[in-house]
């Protein structure tokens, strides 16, 4: 097994993919400062009476957009291995096809939710500094106020990656599971929401992008499109089922089926 | 073998006893009654057969003959529907360190493109435990030590190909499974890759080496096992495949005579159209022998090979045939 991941490990490194997805989410940083420059900007215009507004959440937003990119990284390290046949090699150097997929799990669920956690934090100090003591609602706090949700967000980034890795692992194809990521990511977030009462709230509240604010919700995320109904305990609980339901499903197929 | 032989840190130098004694051989790969389907294609039929230390064994047939399909199976990647396919006394599936003891290439672009041919053989052999330091002289005693930094994707086919022999041999493994592998090789390489897997059967190592073609597989194997239609067709050394289809060709002035003469000593004959006779079942002595007892007179005789080529082809046809 400590082979099976060293090896991820290196593949991991060496993939461009990962690399870009990595980069996508580290890009969150430049665009959370953009967005609270921009937000300092025109604070500073209005005139002096009349100085109200509101800027959501740049971390929650961050973290958003990291669970996207850190998704598909885990869904590539699987299914590029499919497109270009390079499975075979996997497979004949480590025939224990399930430690295979433990391995890219331990590697991707352990690189996610520190990307996520490093960005985040750096999302958090850059926004602040930028939007310095301007009153401004839904600047973030201190960290001791926000060092709760930024984890949770972390540990989200950590879901999606393994939720990628998983639907990856059963659709064995990139478009399929990156479609399937991106509709669970947006698509089904926008239409549970026009769904019958309460079912709108039930749906929305089970869905893995709505988990981490359910678990220490930042210091505002009001108008979200996800429910609100899980107790902390509740939606961690979740998370683990969405990290760990499809990979669980994956296994025996994997066992089974011609590389 | 260049400098990964010299080193005996790279590659031990006695570890296999050399080629075994007549008598002694133990199958290391052992196909019985093979069985795979795909859909409601029949890939490999009930195939069986062996490959043994010291030998090349070529595995010979058609394209979508089956060959892949008998490799990928042998390797655990593909689950026969019935029979086995064993190499080492048992599944592959089953071997610790399986790149140590078996080294195999079934398909050079199977490696992610984006990455360097550095970087595939590193996590390859973290995979096996083989020092990273054997890698890197792979890569070298491979010849593509200059392009170990680019992508792989931007390697020809033959570059590819020798990346996946690199990554086959570094685990100086005691068998050897390559599908193809002098595709897209170079003159150069295609006699780089004869020379080195005639000096690993000599050292004692099994090689199972699959291609379409005769003429190649018949300059490097020893023994050739040929399928058609996933079914066995021929399992024989090279020689008998050439002295099955051999003849003699002779001249006389008095053909139809000889031609008497031959066919009542059990001999098959065949006029030819410029009244020479090709003889079939008699070596060149015995058709002299024959004709001098009988004072018939000979303006030559030769003997003839029809081609492995043809010998091929011959074998080939007949199963597509009988499988429709």
């Amino acid at each position: 097994m400590r082979d099976a991941v060293a090896a991820e490990w290196i593949k991991l490194r060496t993939s461009p993919a990962a690399r870009y997805c990595l980069m996508a989410a580290a890009a969150m940083l430049p665009v959370a400062v953009l967005i609270a420059w921009a937000a300092a900007q025109a604070w500073d215009a209005l005139p002096a009476g009349e100085k109200a507004g509101s800027i959501s959440s740049l971390p929650r937003f961050a973290g958003w957009g990291m669970t996207l990119a850190l998704g598909v990284m885990g869904a590539l390290s699987v299914s590029r291995e499919y497109a270009s046949g390079m499975i075979r090699t996997t497979f004949a150097a480590l025939p224990r096809r399930g430690r295979v997929l433990a391995a890219k799990a331990v590697v991707c669920g352990a690189v996610a939710p520190v990307t996520a956690l490093a960005v985040l934090v750096a999302v958090w100090w850059a926004t602040r500094a930028v939007l310095g003591d301007r009153a401004m609602e839904g600047v973030p706090g201190p960290f001791s106020e926000e060092w709760w949700p930024i984890a949770a967000m972390a540990a989200e980034a950590a879901v999606f990656a393994l939720l990628g890795l998983g639907l990856a692992a059963l659709a064995r194809s990139a478009v399929a599971s990156v479609a399937a990521l991106g509709a669970l990511w947006y698509l089904l977030p926008m239409v549970v929401q026009f769904l019958p009462e309460p079912w709108n709230e039930r749906a929305g509240s089970v869905l893995p992008g709505g988990l981490a604010a359910q678990i220490a919700s930042p210091a505002s995320a009001a108008g979200s499109v996800y429910g609100d109904l899980l107790p902390p305990w509740g939606a961690a609980l979740a998370m683990a089922l969405w990290a760990l339901v499809p990979l669980v499903a994956a296994w025996p197929l994997l066992r089974v089926r011609d590389a | 073998m260049l400098g990964l032989r010299a080193e005996p840190e790279i590659r031990p130098l006695l570890r296999c006893p050399g080629p075994p004694a007549p008598g002694t051989l133990t199958a290391v790969i052992e196909i019985e009654e093979l069985t795979k389907r795909y859909g409601r294609t029949t890939a490999v039929d009930r195939l069986s057969f062996r490959a043994e230390p010291g030998v090349v064994t070529g595995f010979l047939g058609p394209n979508g003959a089956g060959k892949s399909t008998t490799m990928r199976a042998l390797l655990g990647l593909d689950r026969p529907d019935g029979g086995r396919a064993h190499v080492l006394g048992g599944p592959y599936t089953r071997l610790r360190h399986p790149l140590r003891r078996v080294g195999a290439l079934l398909d050079a672009g199977a490696l992610d493109p984006g990455r360097s041919p550095r970087a595939h053989l590193h996590w390859l052999a973290r995979s096996n435990r083989i020092p990273k330091a054997r890698a890197d002289r792979a890569l070298e005693w491979a010849g593509i030590a200059g392009a170990a930094s680019r992508r792989a994707g931007g390697l020809s086919l033959g570059m590819r190909q020798r990346l996946g022999v690199a990554a086959a041999l570094m685990g100086d493994p005691e068998v050897l499974v390559l599908d193809e592998p002098v595709n897209g090789l170079d003159p150069d390489g295609v006699r780089w890759m004869r020379d080195l897997l005639r000096a690993e059967a000599a050292e004692g190592r099994t090689v199972l080496l699959s291609s379409h073609l005769m003429g190649e597989v018949a300059r490097t194997a020893d023994r050739l096992v040929v399928i058609a239609r996933g079914r066995l067709v021929a399992d024989t050394s090279v020689r008998a495949l050439v002295e099955d289809g051999a003849g003699v060709l002779v001249r006389s002035p008095r053909p139809g005579d000889l031609a008497r003469l031959l066919a009542e000593r059990g001999a098959g004959v065949e006029p030819g159209d410029d009244g020479a006779l090709t003889v079939t079942g008699m070596d060149v002595r015995e058709v002299g022998e024959a004709a001098a007892s009988a004072g018939i007179p000979l303006h030559g005789s030769a003997p003839v090979g029809t081609s492995l080529e043809e010998a091929y082809m011959r074998l080939t046809a007949d199963a597509g045939e009988g499988a429709r």
